[in-house]
């Protein structure tokens, strides 16, 4: 979505650099987005008898008012980031995967089977439960995306339906089988040999944001550099134009959905392998479904869903101090978060039909422009 | 221009929120108590009970009291340091699921006391876990139900497969074989504590199949239970508090549990120097559980015989309710 800004800004005669003018522009809709959600919200609160500049204070200040606040925020991002990015992945193929909180259990189940059940050295014993994790989002995506791409079933609904199979199927393994002896439904704790390490001592950050932003990365050049992401590029564009120019549009599909599900489960490793240790019903708080407003805030690109995660992480972290500090109930803390979603969204659409708009028009004298935009 | 004014205009704000949020210093204060529920506060019944808890602290022990309901896993450790954080001396959460986040904050957090309730996390200084004995109860109630089926087929509707659930109907079903050998016992579990509809299908499922006395334990699936048993002639019967009001007509017993004793009895405690991080098992011998009033279907003989079997939990003469806690 972002790939006609060039000839956007080609086109414009500012004084600011294309470059600079296409960030200024792809910022404000989220800035405008944020601002207009804080203020309807800050009428709820007033409602409500409580000074809502002092309520966004708090919740600033939760977010990142110092160290410890600020390392919260960034490790309720880390499952964010790669949740986010699995569906930005798969959206570049317009495959919606809807299914990235059921994927995220899958991850979450085989990563702590291998740190509580395997026995190998530290180091080798993380990567192997990552790759667990990754495998089993991995595997649990596939299927879906087999089912789309050989039977032609809406992943929409696949992806949504295996959710609660995963969920009700992860439920089961912890009551029964993995669950630890004594008192609580919850497996055994991940050994030490396979926990992400802590980066700053005597704070909660862990290594997985260091991953989520390799990921991040990975995806970027993955979708820009190479083939198969070129081939996913097509498919997302035109699935039909991709088959008559050669692409095995089945084969882009499914290898789509497994990297997307092993991006899903890598954020329910990373959570399991760095913070919690252990798995209990009800582990994820809809990272999967965040992940959905995530990539669409961040434009679905990788760096956009970065920061789509980072101001998700920190609005959550604040809110809770926000609501704590103020006594607002936390009704009125989930109405500002859903503001700012639907804010966002509708400004993106808004500029999206702006810009549509804005090609239909030109589109006789810059066909090149938009045939480029098309699939990038 | 008009575009660079926005964003001014927006750091401004921002940074005025900061600066407002930044001076207002929190002083610790003695009497302080914070609540973390995983639920909403008014489901009417396992979070709820916590809240009237809270409220009792308030009311009646003149403290400052804090509640942050809805609580997510992923926010167990930021919510519990930051009412620590706060000066809070009390930090009370309220489910099975805080263990792990409490062990680690109680121990960062030496001069807080932290109060688990429906858990065992405790470490012999200042983190105590509190216990419903739910096995006694789900067996007492399991005694009016045997005794009160007349087709001998009785209904247990149940949320999460958790433990002290799991204890209660281990219980009900251990009375049930002892008192009414002939009735059998159908289970459902809903998987959901806030979803209605789920509990009322289940228990229509029951009704379906012949069932005329059903137990609900399971916050949400106990107003879908009651919904469906209201306009029959099927026996209800609560859990967590007096559900009377949930089917009035269907209505014969609840087994009501009282966190705000429990609260009362550790606080003071607390405050006397003599709360020490315990596991602490509570029901009906310390007044924490008790029943509800029975319902006018229930036969005088009939309440004699309940009666008499909670005596003899008190005293401690039954003591085998089916393995549970």
């Amino acid at each position: 979505m972002t790939a006609h800004e060039p000839s956007a800004a080609r086109r414009s005669s500012g004084r600011i650099g294309p470059a600079l003018r296409g960030i200024a522009s792809s910022l404000l809709t989220p800035i405008l987005a944020v601002l207009a959600a804080f203020m309807v919200g800050s009428v709820v609160i007033g409602v409500l008898k409580v000074n809502p500049l002092l309520a966004y204070g708090h919740l600033l200040r939760g977010a990142v008012g110092n160290l410890g606040q600020l390392t919260t925020t960034l490790v309720s991002s880390i499952p964010l980031i790669f949740a986010g990015l699995a569906v930005t992945l798969a959206f570049r193929a317009s495959v919606w995967n809807i299914g990235a909180e059921g994927q995220l259990y899958m991850g979450a189940l085989l990563a702590v089977w291998a740190g509580t059940a395997l026995r190998l050295p530290a180091g080798l014993h993380l990567l192997v439960a990552l790759a667990f994790g990754a495998a089993g989002g991995s595997l649990w995506a596939a299927i879906p995306g087999f089912l789309n791409a050989r039977r032609g079933l809406n992943e929409v609904i696949t992806t949504i339906l295996m959710n609660y199979i995963a969920i009700w199927f992860v439920a089961y393994m912890i009551h029964y089988p993995l669950r630890e002896p004594g008192w609580n439904p919850q497996t055994s704790q991940v050994l030490a040999s396979a926990r992400l390490p802590i980066l700053i001592e005597g704070t909660s950050l862990h290594a997985g944001i260091i991953l989520a932003l390799a990921a991040a990365a990975v995806v970027h050049i993955l979708l820009t550099r190479t083939g198969l992401g070129f081939a996913i590029r097509m498919v997302g564009a035109n699935r039909q134009a991709a088959r008559y120019a050669g692409v095995n549009v089945a084969a882009v599909t499914v290898v789509t959905m497994a990297l997307s599900g092993a991006l899903a489960g890598l954020a329910g490793a990373s959570e399991i392998l760095g913070t919690r240790y252990r798995l209990l019903e009800g582990f994820s708080p809809g990272w999967g479904f965040d992940a959905i407003a995530v990539a669409l805030v961040g434009r679905t690109t990788a760096l956009g869903t970065i920061l789509g995660a980072l101001f998700f992480g920190a609005l959550r972290t604040g809110a809770n101090v926000m609501q704590a500090s103020t006594g607002l109930p936390v009704v009125a803390v989930y109405f500002i978060q859903g503001l700012v979603v639907l804010f966002m969204i509708a400004g993106s659409a808004a500029n999206f039909v702006r810009k549509s708009a804005e090609r239909r028009k030109e589109a006789g004298t810059v066909d090149r422009d938009t045939g480029s935009a098309a699939i990038s | 221009m008009k575009r660079f004014s926005i964003i001014l205009l927006c750091v401004v704000m921002v940074t005025t929120a900061f600066v407002a949020g930044c001076a207002k210093k929190e002083e610790p204060l003695a009497k302080k108590a914070a609540m973390l529920l995983s639920g909403p506060a008014n489901d009417g019944g396992w979070n709820q009970l916590a809240y009237e808890g809270l409220m009792t602290l308030q009311n009646e022990k003149g403290f400052e009291v804090a509640l942050t309901e809805n609580v997510k896993q992923a926010d167990h450790l930021q919510l519990l340091r930051n009412y620590a954080n706060q000066g809070y001396k009390y930090i009370i959460a309220h489910g099975y699921e805080y263990g792990d986040a409490l062990t680690t904050v109680a121990e960062e957090f030496p001069k807080v006391t932290f109060i688990q309730i429906g858990g065992v996390a405790h470490n012999n200084k200042n983190l105590n876990a509190v216990l419903f004995t739910s096995a006694e109860a789900g067996y007492i109630t399991g005694v009016l139900a045997a005794l009160m089926t007349k087709t001998n087929k009785i209904g247990l509707v149940g949320a999460v497969e958790i433990p002290s659930i799991k204890a209660d109907f281990e219980g009900f079903k251990k009375a049930v074989a002892d008192f009414n050998p002939n009735a059998r016992v159908i289970e459902a579990w809903t998987g959901s504590w806030t979803d209605i509809a789920k509990g009322k299908e289940a228990a229509l499922a029951q009704i379906a199949q012949g069932v005329d006395v059903i137990m609900a334990n399971g916050d949400a699936a106990n107003h879908g239970a009651a919904e469906a048993v209201r306009g029959t002639n099927v026996l209800y019967i609560g859990w967590s508090r007096d559900q009377k009001e949930y089917a009035p007509d269907n209505h014969i017993v609840s087994n009501v549990q009282s966190v705000s004793a429990i609260l009362v009895n550790l606080v003071d405690k607390g405050e006397a120097g003599e709360l020490k991080g315990e596991l602490h098992i509570m029901g009906y011998k310390e007044g924490a559980q008790y029943l509800s009033e029975f319902g006018p279907q229930v036969p005088e003989s009939v309440r004699q015989r309940v009666m008499q079997v909670v005596q003899d939990v008190i005293d401690g003469k039954i003591t085998d309710f089916g393995g549970g806690q």
